[in-house]
């Protein structure tokens, strides 16, 4: 396992709010966020915050970054999200990056997540990073 | 929507939901359409530790920007039905500055065939620095119960 990945999880205050832990670092990051009763964003159907959802899989995109841009995490410039299916509450979410593009000044990284299987995903995202130059 | 209904989803956007309570989130206005709301900085909320000082990014802003798409999303129905999110596009174009608060305003700006249309941006509490802009698409009338009808019923317990 990637000791940075690990090291950011650890020492980042808004991944550890997150509780979201690194599964596997190839090929793709993985990671997993158990359910917190302060992730409710629908009370009545007892699902996760939609802005929640998007954290984590902002988060996973960033751990993406750190990967493949020499441990550096780089700013993120737009994120653009879609809904697939209520995220549940009391399930963990799953999340996957996928390396798109790795330019000289841009990172193209897509993020999928997923509670019960990876064919039922909740939501996709597809980020754009900005490289440090 | 009447000011007794936008009350009681006042009181549930406040106390019921566990993101909103996580996050702090204040309202500060809301006009017709429109929305402004408050988030005050907390150090959970920091994406870096760089040099020994903490760096807070923008990924934190996604949940209150969700939040306020939302909020004036139901605020803007004439009859209260549950809505879900279907699209929501950030461009993240600065940091929130250390331990400063953020104001983060909405506004519904087209609803038709059962979709509502909603643009956000958050910026420093003086509007003068913009953080993120946000665009959302969001669901009227999707499955699921509308989040007043809870609280009729619960002022009946």
């Amino acid at each position: 396992m990637d000791k940075h990945l690990l090291q950011f999880l650890d020492e980042t205050p808004y991944a550890k709010n997150y509780g979201t832990e690194l599964v596997r670092c190839e090929p793709d990051v993985e990671c997993l966020t158990p359910w917190a009763e302060h992730f409710t964003g629908n009370p009545l159907l007892q699902a996760w915050h939609g802005g929640v959802v998007v954290g984590v899989l902002e988060l996973t995109g960033a751990l993406q970054t750190l990967k493949v841009s020499a441990d550096e995490v780089c700013p993120l410039l737009s994120a653009n999200i879609n809904f697939l299916r209520p995220t549940k509450g009391d399930l963990a979410v799953h999340t996957r990056a996928y390396l798109v593009r790795s330019g000289r000044q841009i990172l193209n990284i897509d993020v999928i997540a997923w509670q019960i299987s990876l064919q039922e995903p909740t939501a996709a995202a597809t980020l754009t990073f900005a490289r440090r130059s | 929507m009447d000011a007794l209904q936008l009350e009681k989803v006042y009181e549930l956007f406040s106390a019921g939901i566990g993101a909103h309570s996580d996050m702090s989130l204040k309202f500060v206005s809301t006009e017709e359409n429109r929305v402004v709301l408050e988030m005050p900085f907390q150090e959970k909320h920091a994406t870096a530790h760089e040099n020994g000082s903490l760096h807070p990014g923008a990924l934190f802003l996604a949940a209150a920007l969700d939040s306020a798409c939302g909020f004036v999303v139901l605020q803007s129905l004439a009859v209260p039905q549950a809505i879900a999110t279907i699209n929501l596009r950030i461009d993240h174009i600065h940091s929130a500055p250390v331990g400063t608060d953020v104001r983060i305003q909405a506004e519904c700006y087209q609803q038709i065939n059962g979709f509502a249309y909603v643009s956000a941006f958050a910026s420093s509490l003086d509007g003068r620095k913009m953080l993120c802009n946000a665009q959302g698409i969001f669901k009227i009338g999707s499955p699921g119960p509308a989040l007043d009808r809870s609280l009729l019923y619960r002022r009946g317990d």
